[in-house]
Order: C-alpha cells, then structure tokens, then sequence
C-alpha cells in the first residue's frame, strides 16, 4: 500500500494521518477508527408497537416461567422421570432466577417507558423465558412416550428461540444506554434479522434430534431432517455458528461502545462490563469443577445466569436524574453486590472444603477451608471497596471537592444561589442526604428538606465572626468519619469567603441605593428652598421697597418742585427704583416667576429676549402650551440659563440657538453657541452626580447632578474655536403634562 | 376738571397698599372706595361699590399666581366699563400681552416703582377711566430692545425715529400726547405711524387701545420660538 488508508462504509476512502506507508496501517488504523470517541446517539423511545410487543412478552414470558417450574413439579412427581425431588430442589436457583428476571423486566419497562433499550430488554426477557420452557419441554415429551415429532418440533423451538435471543439481544445491546442507536449498528443489528432463518435449516440437517450436552448420545430421528449438499450443510453450520455466537458479538459491541463513549455514557455503560466478566468467570469455574454436585452448579450458574439481566437492568436503569428512590436502589444494589460477594465468598469455600475433603483427611480439609477463608477475606474487602466505588462513585477526595465548590462559586454573587450551590456540592461529594447551610444572618435556612438531626454540624466562621453554620445529613452506606468532618470544615472555610463576598456586595448595593435617594431628595430640596426665597423676596423685600419708595414720592411732593430737597428725593427714588430692578433680577435668577406661572418655554423666551446677544429659540410644535412637573421646568430653566451665563462669560459668541425638543419620551434641551469653546474637548455629565470633572467652573456640574436626579443626563461638547453644545436630557415618563 | 374718580384697589401687601392709597388720594383728584386684599373680595368688591377705575396687584393669595389678572377678567366680563389699571412687579411682557389681548380699551399695565410717581399714577387712572391703554414705559423698552435684537427682526428695518415713534405707540400714547412728546406735529406722527404699520405688516389700527394691543402683540411676538 502506498498510503495507509481505511475504508468506511460507504466505500470511501479514509486517509489516517501520521501513519506510515507499511502493511499494519489498515489494522490499526480500523482500531483507530473504531475505537475514537463518536458523538452519542440521542436517547429514543419506543414506537407503540414495540412496547407492547414487549409488554406481551414479558407476560408470556412469565406465563412461560410458571409453567416450566410446573413442568419440573411435574416432572419430579411423576414416575419414569430421571428427574427427582433433589434435582428439583437444587433448581430451586432457577426458578428463583425467573423471578428475578421476570421482576427486573416489569421494573424496567415501567420506569424506563420512554427507552428503546428497555422494551427490548422486555422481549428478550420473555424470549428467554420462552426458551427455558421450550428446553423443559423435549425430556417432558420423551417422559410420556410422546412421538418423534413432538419431541423434534418443541427441540426446534428450543433452538429457534434460543437464536431469535440472540439476534434480539444484538438490538437490546446496540440501544444502550438510552435508548438510541447508531445509523451504522443499526444497519448491522437489522441485517442480523436475516439470521431468523438459519436455526431451523441448522435444525433441518441433522438426522438425529439434537439434545442438550448433559444428556449423552441422540437417540431421536428427526422427521424434519432434509438431505442437502455438503457444502450448503457447512454453509448453514457456519451461519448456526454465527447465530450460537451471537452473544460474544453481543459483548463485543458493548465493549466497542463502552471504549468510544465519553465519560457519561461510559458511567452508564460500565455494569455491562460484569456481564464478561461473569461469563469468563462461570466458564472457568465450570471447567475448574467439573463434577461439582448439581445443587452448587445450579446456583452458580443462575447466579451467573441472572446476573446478565441485573447489569442490562442496571444500565438501563442508571441515568434517573435525582430519583427519591435513588439511595434505595443503590443500597439494593449495593446490598446484592455484598450478597454476590458473600456467597461467592462462601463459595470459595465450600468448593475449596469439598474438593479438600476428597482428596485429604476431615481435619486438613477443615484446616484448608479456614485458610482459604482467611485468605480471602482481605479479597473480599478490596471487592467491597470496589463496590463501593462504583456504586457511590469515588470517596470524598478533599481537594477534588474543593476545587469543584470554588469553580462552581466563581460567579456566583446572589446569596439566592451561593447557598444551594455549596448545599449541592456537598450532597453530591460527599453522597450524604442533605446538606444545608443556614447564615446567622437570616432566620430561616435554605436547602433541602431535612428529615432529621444533622449528623454533623461544622460552624462558617471568617475572623471571629461566625457567619453561619453547615449541617449535613447522615449517609445511609457508611456513617461520617474524621476525614468527612475535615472535608466539610474545608467547605465551610471557602463559603465563609464567599458568603462574606456576596454580603458586601448588597451591602454596597444597599448603600449606593441610599446614596442615589439621598441625592435626589437634596436636589429636590433645593429647588424647594430657592422657590421660598424668590417668594420671600418678592412677597417681603420687593414689597417693602416699593413701599419706600411710595413714601419717599409722597415726601417728594410735599417739597416744592425744583427745590433741591426735591431732587435729591428724585434721586433717592431713581436709586431705590434701581434697586428694585436689581432685586426683581435676583429673585428671578434664583426662581423666576414666569417659569412657575406660564412653564418652561415662556420662560426661556424671557431669558432669551434679555440676553444682549441674538438667541433663537426654537421649540417641538407638540411641546407648545404643555407644562411639566415644576422639578422638570426647573431643571430645564437654569440649564438653559447656565448655558446662556457661559456662553457670555467664556463663550464670546454672536448668536445662540436654543431648542426645546422631545425624543423618546424624554425632553432635549440643546444650547448651541458659536464662541470660542472650552479648553477640555469632551466633558460629560458622568453619572456620580459630580459632573463636569477638572472644574471648569462652568456651574454644569450641579445641573448635571439635577438631571440626573430626574433620570436624565448632561452631555457638553466643546472644541476651541468650534463653540459649545449642550444638551440636557429629562425623563418625562411618569410625569402629568398639562396644556395651560 | 372732570368728577373725583371712584378707585378700588386691591393688593396683599399692606404697607404697598396703604402707599397706593396715599398715592392716589394726596392730590384729592381719586377717591379710594376700597381697598382689599385678594383677587375675590375685589370682585365681590366691584360689584358692589362699582368704582370706575380699579387698581390691582397680580399676585395674590391664595396661589400667588396671576390671580389678579384672572380677577381682572371676571370684571371686565361683568362691567365692561370698569377701567383696570395692574400694579406688576413683572417687567416681563407676557403679562401685559395677555391683558391687552382681548383688545378692550381702559387698561393699563404699570410696574409697580410708578407708585413713587403719584403724578403719572393718577395720570395713568385717569387715562384708563377715559378708555385708553397704557403700558409702562420701562416694559415697552424691553420689549422693543429683545424684537429689534432679532435677527431678521422687521424693527431693524425702521429708521430710529420710527423706531421711538413706535415705542410711544406701544406705551398707549394717541397721535396727540406723541407729537407733543417728541415735539413733532400729529401729522408727522400720522405718517410716521402709517409708514411703521406698513414696515411691521401690521393692518393699521385707528383705534388707540387697539393699536397699543397689535403693537404690543407684534413685539412681543418677535421674541417668541419658532417652531420646527
């Protein structure tokens, strides 16, 4: 080969990088192939169709079950059996088996409704079921003298049910664990249907009926036998021999799968991988033992028989989200783990003490029996252990847990979240049944609900003051020890940080809350005082000086006219007149009346009429007549007034324009002037409600701060030589305005 | 002389109240039927002692707005014949404006410094009792300061004497009292009168108040926002 090149299956050809041009590139680059993780199927459910077939099968294979265990009562009863009550008796393991797998099958189907996996693991169940009655059959038959055909034709249904399990078994493997199936295993398991035909052609060509391996030499003819070709006849062997390996075909897609899956699906597939082991394990002990009385054989070998089923259940089972039943499911299956472990254990034994006791005296056997005990028990301790593990999953590694708890609290600033996060880590890490953290700082705690005492009580403290406290729950398998209390008093020192984060940040947020209402409740204050004010001048001090100057008129004309008296009191008049003027100004620039009786745009005409320079005012149609609300006019006024004060004392302009528009809900105020502009180039109202930065001395700044408080901004854009805009922006929603 | 001039007057503050009242009586030409302090007990007041002339603040209790404007209203509606002359601190137009508009005659809008003047006080009562309008002095000079400011402002276009011709209409003076305040003869003042309304675009008003209203009107309109 030139290149190393794979081919898939549609015919294209794969080029596999990096390796070189030699005759063991195809291999491994299949193993390759093969072998590289691939994007899992989606979970699938199963059409109606297929769930009640399954349904069906189940219960016939129940139905099949009973009768089976019948059958052998009957069989045991009745004279002219070769099987007796002992060897029913030492069934008993079977039949025990049956029940479990019918037991497993209903379970399954009904929790795992909506999973392919679990409707076929439900026909093959029945299936198999089928198949043992059908294997009881042929001896029940032979019993009562029945004739060659029945005899063949129940023998071919044996075999015919077994390779339908077999083909079944491939669709069953292939959907786990959810369910779905890859479009390539799919073409093959649908392709292995085609299979259904072989065992009766494989049936069709022996002459003698077959039997079962225990029961010696075939003695029936089979009338069903059909005279074919050598060569067809090992053509259909070798087929036969397909369907018979069907099973390793089975566990080899499974480890396949197992070995391209990510880590999740490999978690759920990983009790698939008891089932090889089983299978190794029981062909070994049969071999090791080969006349092992028939009581001991039969509860291995349905120990063995069953445990396949229990791992398919398993699996398909696993992925439950958060069941309530959870903890009970895999105490059960811890539970059975030790029983299995257990009786292996006393297994062990008993065949180490009955193979001893053949071969050496009572006391050496006895002897040979305790060592061999002895010596398994630390085995039977690293089993447990393992158990452990793979049903809990990995005991609590501190430093994992921890590392877990600060990337899951990263983000995290809402107490709401902080608390039910380290709850959650820790349930998980440590598989107690609840957890919960309660602050000191709130009366009531969150979390799960809490069905009892807390097992173990490790305080959040941060300094010297103590922030709360963490409770967790009892674990059901094993109780908490010293190296938990240290996990959890780990946690408890990083949500202390945390917990101490979160409520400086609301402090904060409190706090800048307070500050913004403060703000604005002082501006509006403000606005309140310079209104009693100008009322104080205009309604006290304006008053009293007309007044005077009335009196100082009446006295005036009392003198004779032309006197000096007179017009040094005409004088005095004029300078009181003035002073007036100069108090009517005052009190409008601190609150002119105008703007409280007739609004903002009057005003701003007034403002404008005054100003020695051309100012154009120039207002939104629909804006004409309306009023605002007075903190609204307020701020508009003396932006405008501001800006007209600048633009005289910095500005040096010629014309000004003003204009009064509205903009999605708010009003615009813009001030545009054609002076020499200010130093700084940008300069914004930035939000603190301190304004204009490097005091510029403009008087923006606590304008800005004013229409802030009234959800609206101050934006300046000034460059030398350019003139200066100013924009000031006002929220009007939620705000009444009147047409006056 | 004419008959004594039977005035009311109405203002909160009573030190500028009894000052008004002196003011009005020391030359013995006016007299004071009543002096109240708010905008209802003047109307009440009218109604009852129907005085020619009233003399009236425009803010009073209770808002403290333009409640003497308002007043004014509801008595010209109820007696038209009742002279109003207003005593404002305002130098602001706005309010002059809105009481001419309605175009009556026997109004006048004074600041109220003209206190200090009893004798161009009683001259403005005594004008407005005879149906003129008036409108003070200072107000019309800013006035027509802010219109000719303007750009693009027809006022720039007349020539200065036109333009003080203009400012005497716009304080309510007839052809008569301007020619002899500007030493011109009332012809002149007729041309000149003629020459300004054609300028300005304004139809010419023969009628005196009706004229001080347009004049006052138009400038006053100089100064206003143009839409977009």
């Amino acid at each position: 080969m030139a290149e190393a090149q794979g081919i898939d299956d549609d015919g294209d050809t794969m080029t596999v990088d990096g390796l070189q041009a030699t005759g063991n590139g195809r291999p491994l680059a299949f193993l390759r192939r093969v072998t590289s993780p691939t994007v899992e199927p989606a979970p699938a459910a199963p059409s109606a169709t297929l769930h009640r077939v399954a349904v069906w099968m189940v219960a016939l294979g129940a139905g099949a079950a009973v009768a089976t265990i019948l059958l052998d009562a009957l069989g045991a009863a009745l004279p002219g059996f070769a099987h007796t009550w002992r060897d029913f008796l030492g069934s008993t393991a079977w039949f025990l088996g049956y029940g479990i797998r019918v037991a497993l099958a209903v379970v399954v189907l009904r929790r795992r409704r909506h999973n392919a996996a679990a409707a076929w693991f439900g026909v093959v169940t029945g299936l198999e079921l089928l198949g043992e009655l059908a294997g009881a059959l042929p001896d029940v038959l032979a019993a009562v003298g029945s004739g060659p055909t029945g005899i063949a034709a129940t023998t071919l249904t044996e075999w015919w049910l077994a390779g339908l399990t077999g083909i079944v078994a491939l669709q069953l493997v292939a959907r786990l664990p959810s369910g779905g199936i890859e479009d390539r295993l799919r073409r093959w398991t649908n392709a292995a249907w085609m299979l259904v035909v072989v065992p009766p052609l494989a049936f069709a060509t022996n002459r003698l009926v077959p039997v079962p391996w225990y029961a010696g030499e075939p003695t029936v003819t089979n009338p069903l036998h059909l005279d074919l070709s050598e060569g067809v006849v090992t053509t259909i062997s070798v087929a036969q021999g397909v369907v018979g390996s069907l099973f390793l075909v089975g566990l080899a897609i499974v480890v396949v799968r197992y070995l391209r899956s990510g880590a999740t699906t490999r978690r759920q597939l990983r009790w698939m991988l008891g089932v090889p082991v089983v299978a190794i394990g029981i062909t070994v002990t049969i071999q090791l033992f080969p006349d092992m009385p028939f009581g001991v054989l039969s509860v291995v070998s349905a120990a063995a028989v069953v445990a396949v089923p229990v791992f398919v259940a398993l699996t398909v089972l696993g992925p439950g989200g958060v069941d309530v039943d959870q903890v009970l499911r895999r105490s059960l299956v811890y539970g059975v783990l030790w029983l299995a472990i257990a009786t292996l254990y006393v297994a062990v034994g008993a065949v180490v003490g009955t193979a001893a006791g053949r071969r050496l005296p009572a006391f050496g056997a006895a002897v040979l029996t305790v060592v061999a005990t002895l010596a398994f028990q630390p085995a039977r301790q690293w089993l447990e252990r393992l158990a452990d593990r793979w049903v809990f999953g990995s005991r609590a590694d501190p430093a994992h847990l921890v590392a877990d708890l600060g990337s899951a609290l990263q983000d995290t600033y809402d107490v709401n979240e902080l608390l039910p996060t380290i709850e959650s880590t820790l349930r998980r890490g440590l598989s107690i049944e609840w957890a919960r953290v309660r602050l000191d700082a709130d009366a009531e705690g969150h979390g799960d609900t809490d069905p009892g005492d807390a097992a173990l009580r490790v305080p959040i403290v941060l300094g010297d003051e103590r922030l709360g406290v963490v409770e967790c729950g009892p674990r059901r398998t094993r109780p908490l020890g010293p190296e938990d209390t240290a996990v959890v008093e780990t946690f408890a020192r990083q949500a202390a940080l945390a917990i101490a984060n979160v409520q400086l940040t609301t402090e904060l947020t409190t706090k800048a809350t307070q500050l913004i209402e403060s703000r604005d409740r002082l501006v509006r204050a403000q606005e309140t005082e310079r209104r009693r004010i100008e009322r104080n001048i205009h309604d006290g001090v304006q008053q009293e000086l007309v007044s005077l100057i009335q009196h100082v008129g009446e006295i005036e004309h009392g003198r004779a006219a032309g006197s000096p008296v007179a017009d040094d009191l005409a004088d005095l008049r004029d300078e009181l007149t003035q002073l007036l003027t100069t108090l009517r100004e005052l009190a409008a620039g601190i609150h002119p009346s105008l703007l409280t009786d007739r609004g903002l745009l009057p005003a701003v005409e007034a403002l404008a009429a005054r100003h020695p320079v051309p100012v154009a005012v120039r207002v939104d149609r629909t804006l004409r007549g309306r009023r605002f609300a007075e903190a609204v006019e307020g701020a508009g006024y003396f932006t405008v007034a501001e800006c007209l004060a600048n633009s005289l004392k910095h500005g040096a302009a010629s014309r000004v324009e003003v204009t009064l528009a509205r903009r999605d809900g708010s009003l615009v105020i813009e001030v545009v002037d054609d002076g020499v502009g200010l130093a700084t180039t940008r300069v914004v109202g930035n939000g603190t409600g301190n304004g204009v930065p490097d005091g510029t001395g403009t008087g923006l700044g606590n304008l800005a701060a004013r229409l802030e408080a009234l959800d609206g901004g101050l934006t300046v854009e000034s460059r030398t030589g350019a003139g200066t805009t100013v924009r000031a922006t006002v929220s009007l929603v939620g705000e009444h305005g009147q047409s006056s | 002389m004419s008959r004594t001039l039977r005035v009311a007057i109405a203002e909160d503050h009573y030190l500028v109240r009894e000052g008004v009242r002196r003011a009005l009586t020391g030359t013995g030409e006016l007299e004071v039927v009543a002096a109240v302090g708010t905008a209802d007990e003047l109307v009440e007041v009218v109604d009852r002692e129907r005085p020619d002339v009233v003399v009236t603040d425009i803010r009073m209790p209770p808002g403290h707005r333009s409640e003497g404007i308002d007043a004014a209203r509801r008595i010209r509606a109820r007696h038209p014949d009742t002279g109003i002359v207003v005593l404002s601190q305002y130098a602001d137009a706005s309010y002059a404006v809105e009481l001419l508009r309605d175009g009556n005659d026997g109004v006048a809008y004074l600041l109220k410094e003209r206190v200090g003047d009893r004798v161009s006080l009683v001259q403005a009562v005594r004008s407005v009792a005879d149906g003129g309008s008036i409108v003070d002095p200072t107000v019309v000079a800013a006035l027509v300061a802010r219109s000719s400011v303007q750009e693009s402002s027809a006022i720039q276009r007349l020539t200065p004497r036109e333009r003080e011709v203009l400012e005497q209409m716009a304080q309510g003076r007839t052809n008569a009292g301007i020619a002899e305040q500007l030493s011109l003869s009332e012809s002149s003042i007729e041309k000149y009168s003629t020459a300004i309304f054609a300028t300005l675009g304004l139809r010419d008003e023969p009628m005196v108040h009706r004229r001080v209203a347009a004049v006052v009107a138009y400038l006053d309109e100089q100064g206003r926002a143009t839409d977009f």
